[in-house]
């Protein structure tokens, strides 16, 4: 591996570091949130990540019922496991907060109803998958389903939450249009959101890789 | 070098920081915290770039083949 090509790797590394160090030591505690502020600057970004990560393969299964690449069909499932487990960590570390404000994990507030039956539908998506043995098949099915369970995204994660009296705080941009955050807290927020998003990113591209070699590899193995 | 030398500054000011910090948060348990969550993370990090450079190989190899 050269300097030339991971120098954005190390400075992820880097930036990651610093946006861990600023969550803790840098962001100032919100009013009545105390030390449990800094979950904030973990569990938001997760939830942006899973999204785009529920986009990103809508996006590639779209393109595999135009061209009919198994590349895209790779991609678009490798975007769609990530996105799983982002979904659960936000689900995760909601539940770690929740346990220190409302007192209780788990409360079947809107917000955490609506991302339970987002980490249903997804989980259906690789039910899916695995049913179905033949490779063109599957590649067809999963990407008409991805396209769906896509739809339900903006509804389950924007709208939803919304609409129903919710414990959970305001959004980050409220129905007033305005960010409810001390600089301090803006600054750590934002980065670890672009953080987040380029870790997304390389891990989708890795992921994407190793599905990629491993069907090469498995396609030998059947015509030898 | 450059590079290197503006890290090493960077962390002797956070070092500062911290020192600093520590004064006002004495007995926190916050710095637990930090340490596990920054164990983690290079952890991760550590991990993915070794997964980075094997697929790399690994993609080189299948391609000279």
């Amino acid at each position: 591996m050269t300097l030339r090509n991971s120098w954005w790797k190390i400075g992820l590394g880097i930036w990651m570091t610093l946006v861990i160090l600023g969550a803790f030591l840098y962001s100032p505690r919100a009013r009545d949130l105390g030390e449990s502020t800094r979950i904030l600057f973990f569990h938001v970004p997760c939830a942006w990540v899973a999204t785009i990560a529920f986009f990103t393969s809508a996006f590639y299964s779209i393109r595999y019922l135009r061209k009919q690449d198994m590349k895209d069909d790779i991609r678009s499932s490798a975007s769609a496991s990530l996105g799983l487990i982002f979904t659960i960590l936000a689900t995760v570390t909601g539940a770690v907060w929740a346990a220190e404000i409302w007192g209780h994990p788990w409360n079947w507030d809107p917000r955490q109803t609506s991302i339970f039956l987002l980490l249903l539908i997804y989980a259906a998506y690789f039910a899916l998958r695995s049913a179905v043995e033949e490779e063109e098949k599957r590649a067809r099915l999963a990407a008409v389903y991805s396209i769906i369970a896509c739809v339900t995204v903006p509804f389950l994660m924007f709208i939803v939450p919304r609409i129903y009296e919710s414990l959970h705080p305001d959004p980050v941009i409220n129905e007033q249009g305005k960010i409810q955050m001390s600089s301090k807290m803006q600054h750590v927020f934002w980065s670890s959101g672009i953080g987040f998003v380029v870790l997304f990113f390389w891990m989708f591209k890795l992921k994407a890789e190793i599905y990629w070699l491993t069907r090469v590899k498995e396609t030998e193995l059947e015509n030898v | 070098m450059t590079i290197f030398f503006t890290l090493l500054q960077f962390i002797s000011g956070l070092v500062f920081t911290v020192q600093q910090q520590q004064e006002e948060m004495a007995g926190s348990d916050i710095y637990v915290v930090l340490t596990v969550t920054l164990i983690i993370w290079l952890g991760l990090f550590g991990y993915l770039m070794f997964l980075d450079s094997k697929v790399k190989t690994l993609k080189e190899k299948i391609e000279a083949e």
